[in-house]
């Protein structure tokens, strides 16, 4: 491989190492499987490759990969259809091991807990707490990824929060 | 924030998302690659000229020596093999005489587009709207060199610069 190709596909690969698991986390919110996530993945790096190439094929801004996913993302849904999306999405979560969250300690129930609870938030809102918390995006830039101005990104991250806390005082309280 | 809420959002930063699974992160490392590779061949962007040249040139030097080996290999075959009638029965007389002059029998032979550039418009000066593109041509051949039965394949790759009068569609 010509030393100058070598040189941009590192950069690139050095890219992904860093920003994978937070693409994913965004494109997994999306997809059915974990399959289905790294596929748009790999779609998205096509189409971010071309979209650089106007300035040398640097690896992108994350808020730009950000971007590309979540329109890749909609055009799967797409393709997809909303109702096989909905079976596909009953069987993966009955199947209860296809998470895209670990908890980062272990042997801990409320951490499981809640990850389901985001699991099962409401698109818009989960849209809006993965790329806060996961994505590193600020709210200025979930507001102009999502066309929503940067309160209204605010307010839904907060309902998203308050949401969360809701379910789990019922849940512990069972 | 208020407290319990924050303590919410501290948990859930407790939470880690899953990476690529090694499969998955291979797969989209091929893919770097290959882009990358293809970028650097179809590369138009602007660069100092020497560069340009010298990448120009290898291109050039790398067909030339493609066609040298395949001329010496052709070329090597036949000589080797001349005072040597080839041995393999045929019915067809043309294709024996071709056969014992070249030494060699092609077996199969492709050739397709390994990549093609968006065309570049531009006005020519007199005033014709025309485009200009790279086209890559390889070329894959499957050589059975007659005397020592010896079956070979060939891969050129041939660059080709079209020039043509800009389609209205």
């Amino acid at each position: 491989m010509p030393q100058i190709a070598s040189d941009r596909g590192a950069e690139w690969r050095d890219w992904l190492d860093q920003n994978a698991s937070r693409l994913l986390a965004y494109a997994r919110a999306r997809c059915a499987s974990a399959e289905e996530a790294e596929d748009l993945l790999q779609e998205a790096l096509i189409k971010l490759w071309n979209y650089q190439e106007e300035r040398d094929f640097r690896p992108p801004d994350l808020p730009l990969a950000f971007s590309v996913m979540r329109f890749l993302g909609l055009d799967h849904h797409r393709r997809k259809g909303r109702r096989e999306r909905r079976d596909h999405k009953i069987i993966e979560f009955q199947k209860g091991q296809d998470h895209w969250l670990d908890p980062a300690v272990e042997d801990e129930e409320e951490a499981a807990l809640l990850r389901d609870q985001v699991e099962s938030l409401p698109d818009k809102l989960r849209e809006v707490l993965v790329l806060k918390l996961w994505g590193g995006l600020t709210f200025a830039e979930i507001g102009e990824l999502l066309s929503i101005s940067h309160n209204t990104a605010a307010s839904r991250y907060r309902y998203a929060l308050e949401q969360l806390q809701k379910e789990l005082k019922h849940l512990k309280r069972l | 924030m208020e407290k319990s809420v924050k303590e919410v959002e501290d948990r859930l930063k407790m939470l880690v998302p899953r990476g690529l699974s090694d499969r998955g992160f291979d797969r989209c490392c091929q893919l770097i690659d290959r882009l990358a590779v293809e970028s650097v061949l179809t590369d138009e962007s602007p660069e100092p000229l020497r560069a340009k040249e010298a990448q120009s040139n290898s291109w050039q030097i790398m067909t030339i020596a493609a066609s040298v080996a395949l001329f010496i290999g052709i070329g090597g075959g036949w000589i080797l093999g001349r005072h040597h009638p080839f041995s393999i029965s045929s019915s067809d007389e043309s294709v024996q005489v071709e056969g014992a002059q070249q030494g060699y029998e092609v077996l199969d032979s492709e050739t397709w587009l390994a990549a093609t550039h968006t065309p570049t418009a531009y006005i020519s000066e007199d005033g014709e709207v025309r485009e200009v593109f790279r086209e890559i041509a390889v070329t894959k051949e499957l050589v059975k060199h007659r005397q020592s039965g010896n079956v070979i394949t060939l891969e050129t790759t041939a660059h080709h610069l079209i020039d043509s009068e800009k389609s209205e569609f």
